[in-house]
């Protein structure tokens, strides 16, 4: 127990000074704090946080963390590489008009986590978040709003955009809500090459968009995204769209609520839909399935009724049976 | 009564300047495990006393200073450092806590009493990389985490007790454990594993909401190395997707294993369910799809039972090696 505390008192406003000057910034830190109260000339450490996410991040170690210590407004950001942003559940982005909330363009390998963020475009960003490449994506506890489409560009209006063109990327979006967004909630849209993706929504509210999740592929690679547990109601067009490109393509649907949209669940080829547990009612039509061969599998336990049209285009496969 | 006359030796009936005695106290009382309820802040120190109006600093220290069967809470966000915990605690992060394990090093480790129980709640325990295990339990009476994220620990590349999410290894007794509401992702081993490194341990496990994603191994019961015990654990509405090895592991050793799958979806794994002997393993009401297996049972002769209600398919190949058995709903 006995402790000996040497005293060393020195002008504190020097020894700050002397060491701001001494020190570069480095990305040494593991775990990086941001608050409504800090600086971007402070450290970053959590008795002097930063303000904003950006330059947290220059100064935080790959694989580290940047967390938010109270409710504020953090940034835009470009991520190069696997980090974690936890927003704690009070951390904003405002996306600049016409530009993104966070914009990942880190290596195949690298792991980013984003939980707790509210990502906002105001009427005026064009992307909560774009991923043109990292190994992994996690998005859990976030909201993505208010993201306006410049014409009809694709590539703007959305929640999530994620357009990888290469390698394999694991995603997982959770507990999330993406909605009043001018083109697509969630959108994986990748524009060339022959990406691997397999993806998990789960815990999804994607409404109140010009469509609420969309699963496209380009000219090859692999896709296997499943849906659970979710909602994709009140879109203008649909719900859920799944087709395009020559990319082996499986979408799992599971327990999933979809009303008052265009078009329930779209699927065209390649995808191979798999329905289940799921609720598609109130829609202008329920689900258009133009699948040929036809791949819009259904386990015949889903409540499709009282749409304009429930099933349009070819009735749904029913070679599948649960086992 | 010795104790009743040391006291009264040791405690004279003094008058001394209030700012004397703290100080006085302060240099000689050790520090003692007497409050129920203590708190840690960002702001805090661990000159303090660890209460709401003197927050501590760590939850080590705060720890040191908490009673038995006491609670710590985070009063604010912030990195509240490593812990081992050797009794009954409950650790309430409210959901804006940190720990950042040190690198080859593990978040909390719990080497507690057979009838302890330890509560984690609200915490987000990160590896950077370079931590090797998130929770490692070596002994408990009953372990909760609850609230919790799990990520980014490292694998050594030879010992699966490095890169976990969640470790539980104990080699004795009956362990109860509860683990709902919680993220294990981005771990270069298991998300959450049962794997006592010998012995006969018991063990009751749920496993509710829960994702347990882009790993190694999502979740693993393997009790492969003990020498018996008796182990049931359920798995319900939860998710173990996207790891490169399986989504959900059981089986091998001779204990006696029973697991329940119940409405978990399974997708983009290697394996979406693996189970070896001795595990008896009843699967209900699950997705189980785009893995390059859907279900891989080894159990011979078969104690893999579906409810027949189970959606496997679009899988490599949906049922490997031997086929499950039939259940029925009653």
């Amino acid at each position: 127990m006995t402790r000996i505390v040497s005293h060393i008192v020195l002008p504190l406003t020097l020894l700050t000074a002397t060491l701001a000057i001494a020190l570069p910034a480095q990305a040494s830190l593991t775990r990086t704090f941001v608050s409504a109260a800090g600086s971007d000339a402070n450290p970053c450490t959590i008795t002097q946080p930063c303000a904003t996410f950006a330059h947290a991040y220059s100064l935080t170690a790959a694989s580290g963390i940047i967390a938010a210590l109270d409710p504020g407004k953090y940034g835009p950001l470009t991520i190069t590489g696997a980090i974690t942003i936890n927003g704690n559940g009070w951390a904003a982005i405002t996306a600049p008009a016409a530009g993104n909330g966070i914009t990942i363009n880190a290596g195949g390998s690298d792991n980013v986590a984003l939980i707790g963020l509210e990502i906002d475009g105001a009427g005026a960003g064009y992307n909560g978040i774009v991923l043109n490449a990292a190994g992994s994506l996690t998005v859990t506890n976030c909201t993505l709003q208010n993201f306006v489409q410049n014409g009809s560009d694709g590539n703007t209006g959305n929640g999530i955009e994620m357009q990888p063109t290469t390698g394999t990327l694991a995603f997982t979006i959770t507990n999330t809500t993406a909605s009043n967004n001018g083109n697509v909630g969630i959108f994986f849209f990748p524009p060339s090459g022959s990406p691997t993706v397999t993806g998990v929504i789960d815990h999804v509210v994607a409404d109140a968009s010009q469509d609420g999740i969309v699963v496209f592929s380009t000219t090859g690679g692999s896709v296997v995204v499943t849906v659970s547990d979710s909602i994709a109601s009140n879109n203008s067009q649909g719900g859920i769209f799944a087709g395009q490109g020559t990319a082996t393509f499986k979408l799992s649907i599971d327990n999933v609520t979809i009303s008052g949209n265009g078009t329930g669940i779209e699927a065209r080829t390649p995808a191979n839909v798999l329905l289940g547990r799921s609720v598609i009612t109130g829609n202008a039509t329920g689900v258009n399935n133009t699948t040929s061969p036809n791949t819009f599998y259904t386990y015949q336990d889903n409540r499709i009724n009282l749409n304009g049209t429930d099933i349009s285009g070819t009735a749904l496969n029913t070679t599948f049976t649960s086992q | 009564m010795s104790q009743q006359s040391a006291m009264t030796r040791t405690v004279p009936r003094i008058v001394l300047p209030l700012t004397l005695l703290t100080t006085t106290l302060a240099l000689v009382l050790p520090a003692q495990a007497s409050l129920t309820r203590t708190f840690v802040s960002s702001a805090g120190s661990d000159a303090n006393p660890c209460t709401i109006t003197q927050p501590c600093a760590t939850f080590a220290h705060a720890y040191s200073v908490t009673a038995a069967s006491g609670i710590i809470a985070a009063l604010d966000p912030g990195k509240y450092g490593s812990l081992t915990i050797t009794g009954a605690i409950t650790i309430n992060g409210n959901g804006w806590a940190a720990i950042t394990a040190p690198a080859a090093g593990n978040g909390i480790t719990i080497t507690a009493g057979g009838s302890d129980n330890v509560a984690l709640i609200g915490l987000e325990i990160d590896g950077a990389g370079a931590g090797y295990n998130g929770v490692v339990l070596n002994s408990a009476g009953s372990l909760a985490v609850t609230n919790c994220t799990l990520q980014n620990f490292a694998y050594d590349g030879t010992h699966p007790t490095t890169g976990n999410g969640i470790l539980m290894q104990p080699t004795t007794g009956t362990l109860a454990f509860t683990i709902t509401n919680t993220t294990a992702s981005n771990n270069g081993d298991v998300g959450i594993l049962f794997l006592p490194p010998s012995g006969s341990p018991n063990a009751n496990g749920v496993i509710d909401h829960v994702v347990a994603d882009a790993n190694q191994g999502g979740i693993s019961v393997q009790p492969s190395f003990a020498t018996g015990g008796s182990i049931v654990v359920t798995i319900s509405d939860s998710i173990a997707s996207n790891n490169s090895a399986a989504g959900i592991f059981v089986g091998s050793g001779p204990a006696t294993l029973k697991v329940s799958i119940d409405n978990v979806s399974l997708s983009g794994n290697f394996e979406g369910i693996g189970a070896a002997n001795p595990a008896n393993v009843l699967l209900g009401r699950s997705v189980i799809t785009g893995n390059t297996i859907g279900v891989k049972n080894n159990t011979s002769p078969s104690t893999f039972g579906s409810y027949g209600d189970n959606r496997i398919n679009l899988n490599g190949t949906d049922v490997a090696n031997n086929a499950m058995n039939t259940l029925t709903p009653q």
